[in-house]
C-alpha cells in the first residue's frame, strides 16, 4: 500500500514538473524580445533613406551637389574629383551616423561599377538599406545606397 | 483498531494534504511571479516605443511646418527657422496644436539643428527641461537664402517628461 503510494506520488511529482516546465517554456516563447520592433524598423528604415538623400542633395563647391559630383566621378573616373567628394561624404557621415556609435555601410554604383564603397559594420544581426537613384547625362543611372545597423 | 493507530493514520493523512496544499501554493506564487516580471518587462518596453514615436512625431511635425520648412522634401529655411526660433516663445497656444498636447499637458521638448557641411552651425530651441528624456535625430537639409547653398544638417528632438 504505502508503495504504491509512493509511486503515485512520484509520478504526480514527475507531471508537476513537466506541466511547470511547458508553462515557462509557452510564457517565454509568446512574450519573450523575439516579437520584431515595427517602429525601429520603419524609423531606420525612414533614416537610411533620408540619409542618403540629404546628402546627395548636399551643395558641393560652387553650384553643385554631392550628387553630381558624385556622377561626376562615376562618368570621368577622375581621382582628384572621387578623392575630394569621398572625403566630403565620410566627413558628413563621421560628424552623423560615427558620432553617434551607428555602424554604417555606404555605397555609390555607377551602372554595374562602384565607385565609392566603405564598410564601417563590424557585427549586425539586422540591418535596413535606403537608396537613391540619381539620373545622369550618359543615361546611366548612379546607385547611392546606405545601410544602417538596427540597435 | 487501537484509538491510538487511528489518530496517527488521520495525522499522517493530513499531513499529506497540507504538504500537497504548501507545494501547490508555492507553485502558483512562483508562476505569478515569474510571469509578471515577464510582463513587467514588457511593458517597460513598449512604453520606451511610445516615448521614441512621440519624439519621432514631433520631428516630423517641426520638419512639414510651413513656417521653417523649404520647397525641397526634409528642408528646413534656416531664416525661417531663425524667425520661428524668435516668435515661438511668445505663441505657445498658436503653437500647441503644431505641438500635439506638448505644451497643454506641461511636456517640455528642445529642438537643435547641427549643420555640419559646407556651412557650420547649432541653433537650439528649448521649451524647458525635466528629468528622463528621448532624443530622436533626423538628417535634413538646411537652405541658406543668401549663400544659396544647402547644407547637411542633423535634426535633433529631445522631449522631456
Amino acid at each position: 500500500m504505502r508503495r504504491a503510494q509512493a509511486e503515485i506520488l512520484g509520478i504526480a511529482i514527475a507531471v508537476v514538473i513537466l506541466i511547470l516546465v511547458v508553462v515557462i517554456v509557452v510564457g517565454l516563447s509568446s512574450s519573450g524580445p523575439k516579437k520584431p520592433d515595427v517602429v525601429k524598423e520603419v524609423t531606420y528604415s525612414k533614416l537610411a533613406w533620408s540619409f542618403v538623400n540629404a546628402i546627395v542633395s548636399t551643395s558641393y563647391n560652387d553650384g553643385g551637389t554631392i550628387g553630381e559630383a558624385l556622377a561626376e566621378c562615376g562618368i570621368n573616373n577622375d581621382n582628384n574629383v572621387c578623392a575630394a567628394v569621398n572625403n566630403t561624404i565620410e566627413t558628413i557621415l563621421s560628424a552623423s551616423l560615427k558620432k553617434r556609435n551607428e555602424q554604417y555601410s555606404f555605397t555609390a554604383k555607377y551602372g554595374d561599377d562602384t565607385v565609392m564603397s566603405y564598410d564601417k559594420i563590424d557585427s549586425c544581426r539586422n540591418t535596413n538599406y535606403g537608396e537613391v537613384v540619381i539620373s545622369t547625362r550618359t543615361g546611366i543611372p548612379l546607385k547611392v545606397g546606405l545601410k544602417i545597423c538596427i540597435r | 483498531m487501537s484509538d491510538s493507530i487511528l489518530r496517527r493514520k488521520g495525522q499522517g493523512r493530513m499531513l499529506e494534504v497540507v504538504l500537497a496544499v504548501v507545494f501547490f501554493t508555492a507553485l502558483i506564487i512562483f508562476l505569478i511571479f515569474f510571469f509578471s516580471a515577464n510582463q513587467r518587462q514588457s511593458y517597460a518596453k513598449q512604453f520606451e516605443q511610445s516615448k521614441n514615436l512621440q519624439a519621432s512625431a514631433l520631428a516630423q511635425v517641426i520638419l512639414n511646418m510651413p513656417e521653417i520648412r523649404c520647397e525641397v522634401q526634409n528642408c528646413i529655411d534656416i531664416y525661417k527657422f531663425l524667425a520661428f526660433k524668435e516668435g515661438v516663445g511668445s505663441r505657445k497656444i498658436f503653437y500647441s496644436p503644431a505641438f500635439g498636447a506638448y505644451y497643454t499637458r506641461k511636456y517640455a521638448y528642445n529642438i537643435t539643428l547641427q549643420v555640419i557641411y559646407p556651412e557650420k552651425g547649432t541653433y537650439t530651441i528649448q521649451s524647458g527641461q525635466g528629468n528622463s528624456s528621448t532624443l530622436f535625430e533626423f538628417p535634413v537639409n538646411v537652405y541658406n537664402a543668401t549663400s544659396e547653398r544647402y547644407s547637411f544638417a542633423m535634426l535633433s528632438v529631445r522631449v522631456y517628461q
